[in-house]
Parts: C-alpha cells; structure tokens; sequence
C-alpha cells in the first residue's frame, strides 16, 4: 500500500520517463495521440495495482508501466486489427491475468459512466473513490443537504445501472 | 425491495453491516442469483467510479507536469537568451578595449622599428632618386596600420569655420587610393614624434609602384604627439627656405606641406597641437588637436580607438583625381611660386 502523496510524488517521476515511453511505443507502431492514451492508461493501472495489497512490485516502477503499455497497445492494435508485430505476441501472455481481464471490465464501466450526468459523475467519484462523507458532498457539489445527496446518489447509480445494461445490449450481440 | 436490495448491498460493500446481518446477506447472496448480479453490478459501478477518480489524479499529475516543463523550457530559454546576450556584449568590449590598448602599448616598438625603416629606405633611395623640387606637396599616404584615436571630425571643424568650404568628404576604397596615389610618388610614413625634422625631409622620396608590396593600409597618421608632448609633423618636409621670405612660418614648431590631399593646405604644429594653415600662413583649422589621421574610413577609424584626453582630427581620405575637387583650390606650391611669394613680398 501507498500513501496519496507518496503516489503522487512517484506519478510525476514516472512522468518524467514519459519520452522514453512514447519512443518505445512508437517502435511498437503507436502514434503519438494513441501513446499517450496508452501511458495514462498504465499509469492508472500502476495507482490501482499498488493499492491492492496482494500486488507486490518485482521490477521497477517504470518497467512496470511499459509493459502495461505494451500490452494495453497490444489490446488495442487486436482490437483495431491493425499490424501487430510478432516481438508484441510473443511476450503478452505472462502478462495477462484474471486481474487484468477485470481491470479492463472496470475500464469499459469507466466509460459507459462518462455518460452520465457531471453531477453524477462527481458524486459518485467522490464517494466511491475518493470516501467523502455525504454531508461534505452535498456541500461541493450544491446540494442543500446530505440527505438530498444520498437520494441523487441512489438515483445515479439506477442511472448508472440502465446505461451499463444498455451497453450490455448493444455490445453482446457482436461479440456473438 | 429493490431499494432494501440496494442498501444492503451499499452496506455490505462499505462493510457496514453487523457479523449477523453479513452472514445472512452471504447466504442470500448464495441462493438469490439476482441479488448476486446485483452485487457485481454495484461493484462494478463502485470500482468505476474510483478508477475515474483516480483517473482524474493522474490528469492533474500530467498537467502540473507539463507546466512546471513549460516553465523549465521557458526558463532555460530566458536564461539562454540572457546569457547569450551579456557574452557578445562583453566579447564586444572586450575587443574594444583590446584594440584601444594594443596601438599604446606597442606604439612605441613600431615606431623605433619604423624610424630605422624610413632612415634605411631614405638613405638608399636618395642617392640612386634625387630630391626633386618640382612638387613638393605630394601626398604622404603612409602603408601603416595606426592608433587612432577620438572622436571629432573634419567635417565638424569644417562647420567651426566659416570659411569651410573644401570638400573632404570623399571616402574612396583603399586599393584605389593607394594605386593612384602610390603611382604618383608616396613617403612611406610611420607615425611618430620621434622622427626629426631633418629625416622626415628625407621621406618625400619616389616610390615606384612594384615597390609597394602592401595594399591594405587605408589610414595615415600625419601628426601625432605623444605623451611628453613632444611632436612633429611627420608627413612632411619643410622647406624652411623655400618659405624663409614667408615668416608667418616661423611662429610654429613644425610645418608640413602644402598638400594637396587637404586641399593646399599645409599643416603645422606649434606646443604639440596641431592644425592647418593657407599658403598665406592664415589659420584655416585651429590648432588645438593632438594628432592628424587620414582615413578611408572614418567611422572605423573612430571606433577603433579611444583615447581619453585626445582630441583627434580625422580627415577622410582621398584619391589623387579627387583631390583636384577642392572648391577653394590652390595650386600646389612649386620652387618656383615659393620664389614668386618671395619676389611679391620684397
């Protein structure tokens, strides 16, 4: 486990590296706009890799990163069907786990909640993610009080819950 | 029900609930597989929602990061300019005040060696090339780099002087001047107030063209005083007799030829300054500078040096079609006009 400013403080070193990541993933065939997706990507999968306290970090932060990186291009080029070269596929494996494949389940709920509402976005981040109390949420986001909070609270995530299973929809069938 | 559902599972994700109430909600969980998506779902959700949080953290992190390197870059590139700036300034002083001490500090060798060149050439070329009196104003274009020094010029003095209406502005191109002037005849004169009036008499010496090896010079100290104040004008020979009816000549210390390149005038020293007469001994430019220089190039000559306590006169150079462009000319004193001044005055 890591402190908030600890974690911090290792972000911005591992952002320092970040022109030796995007020449790497560009002799992986990565433009630079996807590269960057790609770095913060890993970066968010470093954060939460070293929060679970199972994780236990066997090379260097920023090893760690660019092999998240060259495995989440590795997704990504499959997915676009775009070239992938062979060094990329022989190396992947090892790397993909059952953590993975949820991490990434995680992602694409990340984004289907991006629909929502600001508000609701806002509220649920900071309960969910980052522990505030309801009364100091209602507060910061302009809610008379903690008990119209909670309610808003339940409504976004029913709201939540329809657009996830939508999405459900819509996506299942072509993966059929 | 569904709301019951919903808080329950909220309290059980926060580890909210009692050892009892947990226990029951597991063992629902086991034979409720709605309640059990349910569940997966609210996980879900929960996880997103922290990974956006958490997304957001690293957003922030990427963005301070790019600022504070636009800043460093900005900074650098401040910093760069600046120092950039402050090292050609210096360079530039510093050449300054090279080229202002080189000329001092090395005057007084180059003289020396100067003066035994001069003796040298002059001795030997006066037995094989009599003096000839037919012109004796020649020009003196010296083959010399020499120590220049402040600021203040012909021209001004010009405008000092109501009657100054020679044109000495021509600047022409060295290679030029030097030809011209070389083809006719040139003393080949070093500055300096070492040299004696009897050897500086023998510099109005012909040079043949072939002889002239170096092109390059483009200024000519004519009269320079050094610091014990002693000083000659060296681009001449006085021909104290030619001039002996004249006795105007006779109050200064030194005078030279009436030249052509300054439009007949002749100058002349007196107490280490140094000026210019006409033919009829009048003051034509005061005589209040320490040293006469004939450039082609006025604005680097003053650059060149700068000497504290110098007044200097700078004359720009001319060539020898050009010098018959004075618009108050007069003609070149010959033997025989000196005579002539003679006759009149008796």
């Amino acid at each position: 486990m890591i402190g908030p400013a600890d974690m911090q403080q290792e972000l911005k070193q591992l952002y320092r590296k970040w022109p030796d990541i995007r020449r790497y993933l560009k002799t992986l065939g990565c433009d630079s706009v996807s590269a960057e997706d790609v770095f913060q990507e890993a970066l968010l999968i470093y954060v939460r890799k070293r929060e679970s306290s199972e994780f236990e970090l066997t090379v260097e932060p920023f090893f760690y990163v660019r092999n998240t990186c060259k495995l989440l291009w590795y997704n990504q080029a499959r997915k676009e069907q775009k070239q992938i070269s062979t060094e990329l596929h022989e190396n992947i494996a090892a790397i993909e786990d059952g953590w993975f494949e949820k991490e990434m389940k995680i992602r694409e709920v990340e984004s289907t909640l991006e629909k929502l509402g600001a508000q609701c976005q806002e509220l649920l981040q900071l309960f969910y993610g980052l522990g505030w109390n309801m009364v100091d949420i209602a507060k910061k986001i302009g809610l008379r009080n903690d008990k119209v909070a909670k309610a808003q609270k339940y409504r976004c995530l029913q709201k939540a819950k329809e657009l996830i299973q939508e999405q459900e929809l819509t996506v299942e069938p072509i993966k059929a | 029900m569904e709301t019951n559902w919903n808080q329950l599972i909220e309290r059980y994700l926060q580890n909210e609930l009692s050892e009892e109430g947990k226990t029951a909600f597991e063992q629902e969980l086991h034979i409720n597989p709605e309640l059990r998506e349910e569940l997966e779902m609210h996980e879900l959700i929960q996880s997103a929602a922290k990974r956006a949080s958490q997304r957001m953290v690293i957003k922030q992190t990427a963005k301070a990061h790019f600022r504070h390197l636009r800043i460093k870059q900005f900074t650098i590139g401040v910093v760069v300019t600046a120092a950039t700036t402050v090292g050609i300034v210096y360079w530039v002083q510093s050449k300054k005040q090279q080229e202002t001490t080189k000329p001092n500090s090395e005057s007084f060798l180059e003289n020396k060696q100067e003066e035994e060149e001069v003796q040298m050439s002059a001795a030997a070329e006066e037995e094989s090339i009599p003096l000839r009196d037919t012109i004796i104003n020649q020009p003196n274009q010296a083959g010399d780099k020499s120590s220049l020094i402040q600021s203040s010029d012909w021209q001004s003095a010009e405008g000092e002087r109501a009657h100054g209406t020679t044109s000495f502005n021509s600047l022409k191109s060295s290679s030029q001047t030097e030809k011209s002037v070389n083809s006719r005849r040139a003393a080949h004169i070093k500055s300096s107030g070492f040299v004696d009036i009897d050897k500086t008499l023998k510099n109005v010496i012909p040079f043949t063209v072939d002889s002239v090896v170096q092109l390059k010079p483009t200024v000519t100290v004519l009269g320079y005083t050094n610091e014990k104040l002693e000083g000659k004008v060296i681009e001449t020979s006085l021909k104290r007799s030619t001039l002996e009816g004249a006795a105007w000549n006779l109050q200064y210390d030194s005078v030279g030829h009436f030249n052509d390149l300054y439009c007949g005038y002749a100058l002349v020293m007196n107490d280490a300054k140094f000026g210019f007469v006409d033919r009829k001994g009048n003051i034509f430019i005061p005589l209040i500078y320490d040293k006469i220089v004939i450039t082609s190039n006025l604005q680097s000559s003053k650059d060149k040096t700068r000497r504290k306590d110098k007044k200097v006169l700078y004359i720009p150079k001319r060539s020898g079609g050009e010098v018959q462009y004075c618009e108050e000319y007069i003609p070149p004193v010959y033997e025989s006009d000196s005579n002539k001044i003679k006759k009149e005055k008796e």
